[in-house]
């Protein structure tokens, strides 16, 4: 029974870790919490939903349809809301990102419609060995998004786009004095953030089967009690948080009551506040 | 080399430069020397497109730059080391130098740049795989410069480099200064410390309230006693 909730668990968390990503990588170059994240995401998996069963598009172009267009969304979104007042105090860009991520949710209700719509798209099959049972969408899920979370690494350390946006996390002012086109970095940071954010929830509605309105502030308030948990602007952080919290939420699922499930995320990143503000391997916050 | 003609400055209603202008040489160090807030700083910050200027010019090698990104300014050659020296603190030596050289693309420059930064300063190269951060006031500002040098400038815009450093070492950034004078990149020089400014430039411009109160052989600047009383607050 535990086994299987580690598993249940494990697909959760890597999922959760994909959109957490999102909120660190932002808040690694702008230095706040783009509230709007988890509401533009879930514009991923509506776009490849519309695209599959209003477009005919098959899986893989309706996939890489919503992923494209949601980067759009996210890059758009930063350089007309957000890089004008980019030098505002940083309230000023979480109210607007609260701001958005209504105006995406409403656009989703009104474009979409309110009711939940199925997203059974995987014939799947399931094996089972030991009492534990995996599907096809556990290990579709699981390849994915650790070849993405690699990747995401490897580009960030090894690239010199990644060197790029390492640097205007650290001195955005001093990136600009090396050369460093510090609003291109920006957008790109944007379009990656919200790129794995698109994937995450596409994997999600497949993993639920079905997508609905709601998801994207539910998941993605869960994704950034996540990033905080794993240190917010930590990329690693960032994924060893969503996995852990998808652990500890499938784990408390069991063992707790199914009701307290939806809260425990909270608790502990609302523990980590107050004991390891940093979270597990944050970017101490240093102000000189 | 660079010109800067009728230069104004607003912060909001506050004006910080009055239409300044000045000018920079091949293989020439040019001092601009002032009190704190008379304008240093928001010049070459207007030079390397940090700060829009309200109106004037400012032109390197012929080329108006007014309104260029600042990385544009960057690839011209035209390489800005900030006040307070602003190293990465959480990145290796060795990272530092080479984010100086992100713009270039030809590796050989890169290691030839390295080689040269290695040979001015040889404290940086015994400690090259350490943190920026763990380096004394004096080594960040010799990783600074060093970290310009990896851009391969055409013209160095240096602002307080002498900033709270001790009096031996404030010695030391002036030799450094003047050592890469002799490689033939022209510097522009923002400084409080007017002696040491007016020791190892050519000429200088005194700047006060956002206006350029004078310009002269900064020999001459020494040697006057009136100026330095009245502007420079030396006695």
């Amino acid at each position: 029974m535990i086994a299987q909730q580690l598993i249940n668990g494990l697909t959760l968390g890597v999922l959760y870790a994909l959109l957490a990503l999102g909120y660190s990588l932002i808040f690694g170059t702008l230095s706040f919490i783009n509230f709007a994240h988890g509401e533009v995401s879930l514009l991923g998996a509506y776009l490849a939903w519309f695209a599959m069963s209003r477009m005919g598009f098959g899986i893989i172009p309706a996939c890489l349809f919503g992923i494209v267009l949601t980067a759009v969304v996210g890059v758009v979104m930063e350089r007309v809301g957000y890089k004008p007042i980019r030098t505002a105090p940083k309230l000023a860009m979480i109210t607007v990102s609260v701001g958005f991520s209504y105006i995406v949710q409403t656009s989703i209700q009104l474009i979409f419609g309110t009711q939940p719509h199925e997203f059974n798209v995987i014939k799947t099959s399931s094996w089972t060995f030991g009492g534990i049972t995996i599907n096809s969408i556990h290990i579709l899920v699981l390849v994915i998004s650790v070849i993405l979370m690699i990747g995401l690494q490897l580009f960030i350390n090894y690239t010199k786009s990644g060197r790029s946006i390492r640097a205007i996390s650290l001195d955005q002012d001093t990136a600009g004095l090396m050369g460093i086109n510090v609003n291109a970095t920006i957008s790109m940071t944007f379009a990656i953030g919200s790129a794995l954010g698109a994937v995450s929830s596409i994997l999600m509605g497949m993993y639920y089967a079905q997508v609905y309105p709601m998801m994207g502030t539910s998941i993605g308030n869960k994704a950034f009690a996540a990033a905080v948990l794993g240190g917010a602007g930590s990329v690693p952080g960032a994924m060893l948080g969503g996995i852990l919290m998808g652990l500890i939420e499938s784990v408390a699922g069991t063992v707790l009551n199914a009701q307290l499930r939806e809260g425990v995320a909270f608790v502990v990143m609302i523990l980590f506040l107050i004991f390891k503000p940093s979270g597990i391997i944050g970017k101490e916050v240093v102000k000189d | 080399m660079l010109e800067i003609k009728n230069l104004t400055v607003r912060y909001g209603n506050i004006t910080a430069l009055h239409g300044i202008s000045l000018e920079v040489r091949e293989n020439e160090v040019v001092a601009l020397v002032g009190n704190n807030g008379a304008g240093k700083t928001t010049t070459l910050r207007s030079i390397s497109g940090q700060q829009k200027p309200a109106s004037g010019d400012i032109r390197f090698q012929g080329e108006s730059i007014v309104g260029k990104p600042v990385h544009k300014i960057v690839q011209m050659g035209l390489i800005h080391v900030p006040e307070g020296r602003k190293i990465f603190t959480k990145l290796t030596i060795r990272e530092n130098l080479l984010m100086g050289a992100f713009s270039l693309k030809n590796k050989a420059e890169i290691a030839s740049n390295m080689e040269r930064v290695m040979e001015v300063f040889p404290k940086l190269k015994e400690r090259i795989n350490q943190f920026g951060g763990t380096l004394s006031g004096g080594e960040q500002q010799m990783l600074a410069v060093g970290r310009a040098m990896m851009a391969s400038p055409k013209l160095l815009l240096l602002d307080e480099p002498s900033l709270g450093l001790a009096p031996q070492i404030v010695d030391v950034i002036g030799d450094t200064v003047l050592d890469i004078a002799k490689l033939g990149i022209p510097i522009l020089l923002v400084e409080q410390n007017a002696n040491l400014a007016l020791e190892i430039s050519n000429r200088a411009y005194v700047i006060e309230t956002g206006n350029i109160m004078m310009t002269a052989d900064s020999e001459e600047l020494l040697k006057d006693d009136t100026i330095q009383k009245t502007y420079l607050g030396v006695s």
